[in-house]
């Protein structure tokens, strides 16, 4: 059984690069914290945003994960892929931050409304594309806020994350085909709350 | 093909197909089956709509300050380890050894330890006790009384 264990850290580890920058971290290695920050920094900011959908909570949640990764450093054991790894830490905090009454009642403090600024423009639009584009984005993340938080991990994780499956269930600690129901009824309500805009 | 809408399982087929993940071979043996198959072709064409909307929403990249931020978090937490630690590690040894402390000043207090029996000489008793037996030596030494005549 250890065996088998240790087979899989030094398969994972083989075939990881990320895993392999850990490893490196556990031994010390500030650089090779930098380069997990640099390639992952992004991703994660991004997901914590579309799931609490407040940038400054995403940002202050986001640095929450990589902090616990640091801190996990010495107890780090190539067991699953990084990114399963760390996708898994924003998960849980997400979810719990999205239970938190309290982060809540944040949220609708720090957003003033439903939008909270700091979105790219596009190049040069017009007055009334932007204003168009604002109102298909308002309603993509109304509809999103709507799901259930799981199937709302599993979506952004299925499609921004292009994650399979298997990763998701990983994450979310579910079987995969826990994962495929939740993805089907998700699209399901989406698909219905969204039709219009096709 | 058999539709995936009524086969088990076939939901990752659709979703596979509208996400773009399905092998070549086989997204063309769907799209054939959707050319004849008027429930399979609205479910795809509003998947692939949700889809396509869901890329107009971006997330802001991370903010210019965020790696300064987070190391200043790490520095701090590691300053703070390095203090709480050992004071962390302490804390029970610390507790114990008060206890321990405690216990025996109790264990003290309950049971006093016992006074030394020292036989204590008192020089006045034993020269009342030299001068008992000088005196019955020299009771035994007197001669003994002469005896009743009348008993004679």
């Amino acid at each position: 059984m250890l065996e088998r264990v240790h087979t899989d850290m030094v398969a994972v580890a083989a075939l990881e690069p990320d895993a392999e920058l850990m490893l490196r971290v556990k031994e010390g290695d500030a650089q090779s914290f930098a380069l997990l920050l640099q390639r992952h920094r992004n991703p994660i900011i991004h997901f914590l945003f579309r799931m609490v959908q407040n940038q400054a909570l995403a940002e202050e949640l986001a640095q929450e994960v990589f902090l616990r990764v640091y801190k996990a450093r010495a107890s780090y054991e190539p067991t699953a892929k990084f990114t399963t790894w760390l996708f898994r830490i924003a998960t849980h905090l997400a979810l719990n931050s999205l239970r938190d009454r309290r982060n809540e009642r944040l949220i609708e403090s720090l957003n003033g409304g439903a939008e909270n600024g700091r979105e790219l423009p596009d190049e040069q639009p017009s007055v009334e594309q932007m204003l168009l584009k604002e109102a298909r984005v308002r309603e993509i993340r109304s509809a999103i806020q709507k799901l259930p938080a799981k199937q709302r991990a599993a979506v952004l994780m299925h499609k921004y994350e292009e994650m399979d499956y298997a990763q998701i269930a990983r994450v979310l600690e579910c079987s995969e085909s826990a994962v495929k129901s939740l993805l089907f009824r998700a699209y399901e309500t989406l698909r219905a709350r969204l039709a219009h805009m096709s | 093909m058999e539709c995936p809408m009524e086969t088990r399982g076939g939901e990752d087929l659709l979703l596979d197909y509208t996400s773009g993940r399905l092998a070549p071979a086989a997204a063309a043996g769907f799209e054939r089956h959707l050319e004849h198959c008027e429930r399979c072709r609205t479910w795809a064409n509003s998947q692939k709509a949700v889809w396509s909307a869901l890329e107009a929403w971006e997330a802001p990249p991370a903010p210019a300050g965020f790696d300064r931020e987070l190391y200043r978090r790490i520095e701090q937490e590691t300053h703070r380890d390095w203090w709480a630690w050992p004071a962390l590690r302490l804390r029970p040894a610390l507790s114990l050894a008060v206890a321990t402390v405690l216990v025996f000043f109790a264990f003290l207090v309950q049971f006093p330890k016992p006074a030394k029996q020292t036989e204590v000489v008192d020089a006045d008793r034993l020269e009342r006790a030299l001068d008992d037996v000088d005196m019955l030596r020299e009771l035994s030494l007197a001669p003994a009384p002469a005896s009743d005549p009348e008993q004679m």
